[in-house]
Order: C-alpha cells, then sequence, then structure tokens
C-alpha cells in the first residue's frame, strides 16, 4: 500500500472511530445498567478493520489518536488513561487471535475477548492512577458484559468486514 | 423503514430506563455559625450540581444579610442605628417581620431581642460567667420585641437600646429558601438540607422504598445517637436544646436559650423541643419558644395552635404531641429513655 | 462474511475464559462483609483521611487549628473526638459514631468526623 494512501486510511479510520465513539454517546448504555465504564465499544470496529488491513504499527497510532481526541471532545484527563490502556490492551489481544479468524474464532468470539481486554486494561489503569483496589470491583460486570457487547460489536465487524471486502482499499 | 422504527423504540426505551437512576452532589459548608451539608438528586447531574451551587450561595448571601456577628451586614447597621429608623433589604425586612410575628404568637417566649442578654452571659465566647442581678436587670431592659418597630416600606426603627438577633429564625428562613430554590428548579429534584439543628427534606427521598426521609432526634447527651426519629416529606424538622451551648459554673448548666422574662437561660426540666413543619423558619421559632414556655405550657401552646412537636425533658422522658405521631417512631430505650406518649 | 460470523469451538473458549475471569474477579469481593462503614475525616474543605473500618482497626488522628487540638479515635469500628481544648467540647460530647450517617462536628477547628455506609439508621440527625 502507498504510504499516502496509508497515511489517508489511517485519518479516515480515525475519524470513523471518533464518529462512532459520538453516536455511542447518544445510547446511554451506563443508564441501563449503572457500572462506570461500560460502553458498546463500536470504536472497536475500526481497530478490527485496522488490524486486518494495515500493519500494528499504523493501528497502534490509530487507537492512540483516536483515544486522544475522544478524550479531549468530551472527557477527562483520567479517562484518556483508562481508555487508553485499554484500547491497546484489546489492540494486542485481538491481533494475537485474528490469525485464528475463521479457523478457531468467529468475528464476535474475538470481539468479546478484545471487549474483555479492554475492561482489564481499564480497571487496570484506574487501580493505578486512583491508587485504591476499589474499582475493581467494577470488573466482574464489566466482564460478563462484555460477552453481549462483544457480541453485538463483534457482528457489526464481520457485517463492515464483508462488505469492505468488495471495495479494495 | 421497520428498522427505523425498531431504533426508535429502542432509542426511547433507553431515554425512559436512564430517568431511573439519580445523579446526586453533596456539599459541606459553614455558614451562619454554624456547619451545614446539602445534597441534591436529580435524574440531570447538572441540575443536581446548580441547584446546589445556587443553594449555598443564597444562604452565604441571607448569612450577609441577616448575621449580627458581620459588622458590614444589614442587621448590624440597623443594631448600630442607636433607634434611627434604617431601611435595610427587603428581605432582611421581611425576616424581622416574621420574627415578630412570632415573638407575638407565643406571647414572648420566642424573643428575637434577646442579644443584649446572650452577650451580658459571654454564650459562645472564651469566657461564659453567670453576671450579677444588677447587670441582668440592665440587660433585660433592653429586651423586649415590642421595641422593634416595623415602620413599612423596609424601614425599622428600634427603640430603648433594643437589638435584634435573628439567630432563632435565620437558618429556617435559610432553609425555607432552599426549598423555594428547589421548587423553582424543577420536580425532579430532591433535596436533603442539614443547617446545623434544622433538617429540611424537599421532595421523596430518592434512597428509600417509602419515599420518606427519615430525620433522627438527637440524644441530648450524645448527640450523635437518635432516641426518636420522624419521617418527612417536604417538611421541616428542628430541634433546639441545651446542649448545644452551654457552661457550666459551681456545678450547673448555663445554656444559650434565654428567658426573656428572667434574663435567665430557660430553667424548666427540658433538654430539647423539636418541631415539625413546612415553615422551617417557623418551626425554629416555635422551638425557642416551647423550650422557654417549658413542658405543660409548651403542651397547651401545641395543641392550641396545631404545632407537631416532640419534647425531651432532664428525667429522660420523651413526650410527642398527638399530632406528630404518625410521622413519630420512639427508638430511645437503649439510651435510657422512656417513651411517654 | 458468513465464515467471520459462524461460530467456531475457540469462541466457546473466549466465553469460557472471560466469564471464569469475571468469577476470579468477583471472589476477593465476595468475602467482603457487607454494611461496611467508611470513616471520612474533614479539615475545612479538605478530606485529611478516608478510612474503612473493620473490627481490628485501630488509630488515633490529632488535628490542629490555631491553639486547638482535636484527638480523634478510630477504635474498630466506632470513632469518635476523644479530645477537645476547644471551648464549648460540643465535639466531644456528640459521643460515639458507630453507624452510618453519623457525624460529629468540632466548629471552632472546623473538623467533621462522619460515618458513610449503605445501612444507615436516618438519613441525617436534628439536634
Amino acid at each position: 500500500m502507498k504510504t499516502s494512501k496509508r497515511v489517508a486510511l489511517c485519518g479516515l479510520l480515525v475519524a470513523v472511530a471518533l464518529v462512532l465513539s459520538l453516536v455511542e454517546g447518544m445510547f446511554p448504555l451506563q443508564a441501563v445498567v449503572p457500572v462506570p465504564g461500560l460502553k458498546l465499544g463500536l470504536a472497536n470496529v475500526v481497530t478490527v478493520f485496522a488490524l486486518t488491513r494495515l500493519r500494528l504499527w499504523d493501528t497502534l497510532w490509530i487507537v492512540v489518536v483516536r483515544v486522544t481526541l475522544a478524550s479531549v471532545f468530551m472527557g477527562s484527563v483520567t479517562a484518556f488513561l483508562f481508555s487508553l490502556f485499554g484500547g491497546l490492551l484489546a489492540m494486542v489481544l485481538m491481533r494475537l487471535l485474528l490469525p485464528g479468524l475463521g479457523r478457531c474464532f468467529s468475528m464476535p468470539g474475538i470481539s468479546v475477548a478484545g471487549a474483555a481486554a479492554h475492561n482489564i486494561g481499564q480497571i487496570v489503569a484506574a487501580v493505578i492512577v486512583l491508587g485504591t483496589w476499589d474499582v475493581a470491583g467494577y470488573l466482574p460486570f464489566l466482564l460478563v458484559l462484555a460477552l453481549p457487547t462483544g457480541l453485538v460489536t463483534g457482528m457489526v465487524s464481520a457485517v463492515v468486514l464483508g462488505h469492505l471486502d468488495k471495495l479494495h482499499l | 423503514m421497520r428498522h427505523t422504527l425498531a431504533a426508535g423504540v429502542a432509542g426511547a426505551v433507553l431515554l425512559l430506563l436512564s430517568g431511573c437512576r439519580l445523579a446526586s452532589s453533596r456539599s459541606d459548608f459553614y455558614a451562619m455559625d454554624t456547619f451545614m451539608t446539602v445534597t441534591a438528586y436529580d435524574t440531570s447531574e447538572d441540575t443536581a450540581e446548580q441547584t446546589r451551587v445556587e443553594i449555598e450561595r443564597q444562604i452565604n448571601a441571607l448569612d450577609q444579610l441577616m448575621s449580627r456577628q458581620r459588622e458590614e451586614s444589614d442587621l448590624s447597621r440597623l443594631n448600630a442605628a442607636g433607634g434611627a429608623p434604617v431601611t435595610v433589604a427587603h428581605e432582611l425586612y421581611e425576616a424581622i417581620e416574621t420574627a415578630v410575628s412570632y415573638a407575638e404568637l407565643t406571647g414572648g417566649a420566642y424573643d428575637p431581642t434577646t442579644a443584649p442578654l446572650s452577650d451580658l452571659w459571654g454564650i459562645g465566647t472564651e469566657d461564659p460567667h453567670v453576671p450579677g442581678q444588677a447587670e441582668i436587670d440592665a440587660a433585660l431592659q433592653k429586651v423586649g420585641w415590642q421595641n422593634i418597630h416595623l415602620l413599612g416600606n423596609d424601614t425599622i426603627q428600634l427603640t430603648n437600646g433594643a437589638q435584634v438577633d435573628l439567630g432563632g429564625i435565620g437558618k429556617g428562613w435559610a432553609a425555607n429558601d432552599t426549598a423555594e430554590i428547589c421548587r423553582v428548579a424543577g420536580d425532579t429534584l430532591h433535596v436533603l438540607a442539614q443547617l446545623g439543628g434544622n433538617i429540611y427534606g424537599v421532595g421523596e427521598n430518592p434512597n428509600s422504598d417509602t419515599g420518606d426521609w427519615l430525620i433522627g432526634i438527637a440524644d441530648p447527651d450524645a448527640s450523635a445517637n437518635s432516641v426518636a426519629t420522624i419521617s418527612i416529606t417536604d417538611e421541616s424538622v428542628v430541634t433546639s436544646g441545651d446542649y448545644e451551648r452551654y457552661f457550666i459554673e459551681d456545678g450547673k448548666r448555663y445554656h444559650h436559650i434565654f428567658d426573656p422574662k428572667t434574663g435567665y437561660p430557660a430553667d424548666n426540666g427540658l433538654r430539647s423541643v423539636t418541631v415539625v413543619d413546612a415553615d422551617s423558619a417557623k418551626a425554629d421559632a416555635m422551638t425557642t419558644g416551647l423550650f422557654v414556655m417549658g413542658l405543660e405550657q409548651g403542651l397547651e401552646f401545641c395543641k392550641e395552635h396545631d404545632i407537631k412537636a416532640v419534647f425531651i425533658t432532664a428525667d429522660k422522658q420523651i413526650i410527642p404531641t398527638e399530632t406528630v405521631l404518625p410521622q413519630y417512631d420512639f427508638c430511645g430505650a437503649e439510651a435510657g429513655y422512656t417513651d411517654a406518649r | 462474511m458468513h465464515g467471520k460470523l459462524r461460530l467456531r469451538w475457540g469462541d466457546l473458549v473466549i466465553c469460557a475464559a472471560v466469564l471464569c475471569l469475571a468469577g476470579l474477579a468477583a471472589v476477593p469481593f465476595l468475602f467482603q462483609p457487607s454494611g461496611q462503614l467508611v470513616c471520612e475525616i474533614k479539615q475545612g474543605d479538605t478530606v485529611v483521611k478516608t478510612v474503612r473500618l473493620d473490627p481490628e482497626y485501630q488509630e488515633t488522628i490529632t488535628l490542629t487549628s490555631g491553639d486547638l487540638t482535636n484527638v480523634i479515635e478510630i477504635d474498630g469500628e466506632s470513632v469518635r473526638f476523644a479530645q477537645s481544648n476547644c471551648p464549648d467540647q460540643v465535639c466531644v460530647r456528640t459521643g460515639t459514631l458507630t453507624r452510618a450517617g453519623q457525624m460529629a462536628v468540632c466548629l471552632p477547628t472546623r473538623v467533621v468526623v462522619r460515618l458513610i455506609g449503605a445501612d444507615a439508621q436516618v438519613d441525617a440527625i436534628a439536634g
């Protein structure tokens, strides 16, 4: 892939991820299940796509820039650290699982793993930043909820990737 | 089309569900010579926060206006006028007018002009002491709500050296303002305001199944513990007791609630009086008035004026009026109190 | 597309692993007694200390403000102003706090001690 095309695609993906985060903000999942840190994680779709099409290094930057911008737009500094930790851990785990896509794992399965990794990452960051184990109490809830949210974003990813296969990006 | 509809329904459900969870905002602050804590709950975090801030701002503004200790307050200006008519802020005028009406209602048992007495006795200062009878008689000359002349147009004149102190209704006035701010801010608000001994529960209690706020009446000997409880919604509970400010000289307890007739702290076997009313300023004034009247006359007064009150006596009896019973619960057995309903 | 959606054996492994982790993460919290009390000590606007109380816990905290000194004693699941040289002694006479919702205040030093927890007996105390 040519450098210019790659850079353009990275920028596009960051933008899409940001829009997805915004759209997600319109559906306050935390209002239904009041667990701090809970969200659908639609931006994960972008990470999955980037992992399949771009180099790991590019994906890493997409995650970092996306998280940074999302915090600038709507979050706080501490929330930024939580998301960054979560986003990166999710990325690494999905990178390890993706080679097995279609053989050992389905897209929803990989997404569930990614969602769970995201939760673990954000809670670890919270424990370190806040200096208290209290926040770890949310982890069991977040992990159980990673199953449905990961399933949903995984299905979205599968559909999106399916459609994009027809385009030759 | 079907998908749009489904998404719309899902969105609506989410919005409805989000109504179930309340955000809260709490603050602790010092005003009117006491510790205050206000907790506001609302479906919107912003509304809870803004209301809480607005309440704190209003109470501080009232304190600036009504404080006798602050030299720059409107009240201090009135007290320092040396008998000349003074035009004061409208809200201060209203508060003094209200105080005078309660003084009249209680036959002077509550009196907003007892400040010369508490000054003389040094209550709340480094050096409280029992003054001589001549000094007390001299101070009594200045005491009497009849010395407050409400001239209209927010103008007041104090005669015979009278000094106004709104300590007896100030916190109640602030609690009423708090409730008013909440009513204006919207009906999704729930607020618990604890302004010293004045408590106001606005709206329903979001943390309780019944929706009532459960307010304890302090044990006069260990005020962290409650000896009875009162359930309220949109009402105020106010307690005044001899244990809040006092000193002991020669083994005798001298407290801050003065009998305007004798010039001595009311000494009639009462430890505390609690009044429950939607009007917290009234409740505030009534606790003082009833405390000065004593148990027997106080109970009679409550019956006559339909006041909900709970009396605690020095011999550890707790006497609620009949009108307060539906909201009342006794829990003082452990602390050695007797339920004397 | 359908290849990516069809469930594989590995998906079950992932789901099982996530649920196991959730269970493991819940273990330390299951053994914690419910109705935990937290003691918050504030001086002015600053929170000086927040402690989770348990029967073994003991601490004496001394706070000063000008010439005034408060000695606050945490003894297991109860807290009190053990000593104060403030003139009114209201803080000391407030007694021992043992339940959520209880509070003791020393006005001269602006120190507030309160117990926070789920099972408060009353919402506030008038006195």
